[in-house]
């Protein structure tokens, strides 16, 4: 791996975001659909007529691309919290999950599901609402506890956060058995995740803390480079350990929270594609938080299209018409990313 | 040393304490001026590694304060200390798959505040570094592919590519065989004499610490034993009952080595009163 130069860092930083655009380019032209409705059908509606009329317009940029835009931005937040926490606890097996976040969303999810709160809060469903405050509950918890101990070391806050979130699966089994069969069925089915949006605005309604969050911790990158080399070495040099831990995990924790209330929890992306990315690009924090996370987010819209057409291939194999069905983009992330994850660690091995 | 500077790195009644033992670090007094190479020396336990991390800023001293050419330690931001000071802690982590040109180059850091890329100013520095270190051939591999002792020199490297005045290190030399520690020691003591570094070493290998400190400092229970030149402090009278063992002085023919000391445990029969009755 050689060291990094603004040519080289702005090679891979370009290829990923290329990446990125390509995804939103052709998003309006893939999808659940009987319509018919291509790429060439769509980028021909959106320049013919404005107004939003057609309803190739209407499938293209009112049901794709948001559907996609919330792929990307999960994928984003997924794969550079993944990365930050990897880095951060020094632990291969870390995710934006570790700390119990999922579980929190979960459970303030399944609340919602259960007393059926449907009331929308400032375009923001009810449902993610109360996911949104049972993530942000636990991080609270969690960074009270480690904190109140004496200060913010990664074993206590890796412990408590495993707890927390023992602890809150318990109390999601809990409000499910207390359920009836068909808020059961529906809890299942959140749980599973996804990335279907109502509406344009309502796939950008995150953006803004998302943003935030991604601005903060690529800004760590530095800092966390110096982090890698061990406690003690990073403070000789005049960072601030406790402070970058104090940061990251708050913002990560929160950019999580936001992505699981909306998506569910989507697993997997946290932990492989910034494995992947350090495969490919070595650990340097500089280019593997922002790749980490632009290869995140096009991992998971790609998921996302093959969640949406992987049935109706299925469906045309078999003969049968399956296409209004689309499978959990959970089960699709898994099916698509084990195998490639296997490889380059196989590759790696060798 | 001229009364009208201030020393290098000066240490002023430095206490410390931790909860079980508040009064742990008994008032340490030192000033250590730039071009000496001093050894802090003492039993396990005997409060080593906690004057080395008062001085390199990572502890706030109970009371008393370190001073960096006159100006308070702790009213410096942490960058600008970095710029001045660097640290070395008893075992880094040596199996990080980093090229060691990189984890050179990160020594670099404190001297770039904003921006995210080193130039060729840096890598100039991290590259002098490294031939002074004589780790440049094996610059392009991977930390955890060296051995103990070239994995040593590279955070030495490291800790040069930070251009700082000051260099602490924490028992650089554990776990080396003799001809890495020779070379260790070594290379620390061109660093002092011929760059000017203050440097400053824990070390648990008193004959190393005789053969090349200027200074020593020997450290007892959290108290200041002894301190000066090697000669006045590495006496079998002032070591054993720090050390609780018999010293023998044996004599070495090769020219600079000096003599060297050779332990023996004090007989079991005769307790600790054998050894000059300091402690009982």
């Amino acid at each position: 791996m050689k060291p990094i130069t603004p040519v080289r860092y702005g090679c891979w930083i370009g290829a990923c975001g290329f990446l990125a655009l390509l995804v939103l380019v052709l998003s309006p032209g893939i999808g659940t659909s009987e319509s018919g409705v291509g790429l060439g059908d769509a980028w021909q509606a959106w320049f013919s007529d404005g107004e939003g009329a057609s309803l190739e317009y209407n499938i293209a940029f009112c049901l794709r691309l948001p559907r996609t835009l919330l792929a990307l931005q999960a994928g984003i937040t997924l794969g550079l919290c993944g990365a930050v926490f990897q880095v951060l606890f020094r632990n291969p097996l870390a995710t934006p999950y570790t700390l119990g976040i999922s579980s929190g969303g979960s459970l303030g999810a399944l609340i919602a599901i259960k007393f059926g709160i449907t009331a929308t809060f400032m375009g923001v469903s009810g449902l993610a609402l109360c996911s949104f405050i049972g993530a942000s509950a636990v991080i609270g918890v969690v960074f009270l506890f480690a904190h109140g101990v004496r200060r913010l070391t990664t074993n206590e806050l890796l412990l408590a956060g495993v707890t927390m979130g023992l602890f809150c699966s318990a109390m999601m089994m809990l409000v499910m058995y207390l359920s009836t069969e068909r808020q059961t069925f529906d809890m299942i089915r959140w749980m599973m995740g996804s990335v279907v949006s109502v509406g344009p605005r309502d796939s950008l309604v995150n953006l803004p803390l998302l943003a935030i969050s991604w601005a903060v911790l690529v800004g760590l990158a530095r800092p966390f480079n110096q982090y890698i080399l061990g406690d003690e070495i990073a403070a000789s040099r005049g960072v601030s350990v406790v402070r970058i831990q104090a940061i990251s995990v708050l913002f990560a924790s929160l950019a999580t929270g936001a992505v699981v209330a909306t998506c569910g929890p989507i697993g997997f992306v946290g932990l492989v594609v910034p494995q992947m990315t350090v495969l490919l690009l070595g650990r340097d924090c500089r280019l593997l938080f922002p790749c980490s996370a632009l290869l995140g987010g096009v991992f998971l819209a790609v998921c996302d299209w093959g969640a949406q057409l992987s049935l109706g291939w299925i469906g045309s194999l078999m003969g049968k018409t399956l296409s209004s069905a689309m499978l959990p983009t959970g089960v699709v992330t898994a099916i698509i990313g084990v195998p490639i994850f296997l490889v380059l660690l196989h590759r790696r091995a060798r | 040393m001229s009364d009208t500077a201030p020393p290098l790195l000066a240490l002023e009644d430095l206490t410390y304490g931790f909860p079980g033992r508040p009064n742990f670090l008994k008032p340490v007094r030192a000033k250590m001026n730039a071009g000496e190479f001093w050894g802090v020396v003492g039993p396990n336990g005997a409060g080593k590694s906690t004057v080395l991390r008062l001085a390199a800023g990572l502890r706030k001293p109970t009371s008393g304060r370190v001073r960096l050419r006159g100006t308070a330690l702790d009213s410096m931001s942490p960058i600008a200390r970095a710029r001045s000071i660097a640290f070395l802690p008893q075992s880094p982590s040596n199996d990080l798959p980093l090229p060691v040109s990189e984890i050179v180059l990160m020594g670099r850091f404190p001297h770039r505040r904003f921006g995210m890329f080193e130039d060729s100013g840096d890598r100039s520095i991290a590259r002098d570094a490294m031939i002074a270190t004589d780790t440049l051939p094996f610059a392009e591999r991977s930390l955890s592919t060296l051995s103990g002792g070239e994995a040593q020199r590279v955070h030495i490297a490291a800790a040069l590519a930070q251009q700082p005045g000051v260099m602490l290190l924490d028992e650089p030399t554990a776990s080396l065989d003799w001809r890495h520690q020779l070379a260790i020691f070594e290379l620390l003591r061109t660093l002092s004499t011929r760059d000017g570094l203050l440097v400053v070493t824990v070390t648990h290998d008193l004959n190393l610490a005789a053969r090349f400190c200027t200074h020593v400092i020997l450290l007892d229970d959290g108290r200041c034993a002894a301190m000066g030149p090697p000669a006045e402090v590495l006496r079998p009278d002032v070591l054993e009952p720090v050390y609780r063992v018999r010293l023998k002085v044996a004599s070495t023919d090769e020219e600079g080595s000096g003599s060297c000391l050779v332990p023996f445990r004090v007989d079991a029969g005769q307790g600790d009163n054998a050894v000059g009755g300091a402690r009982s």
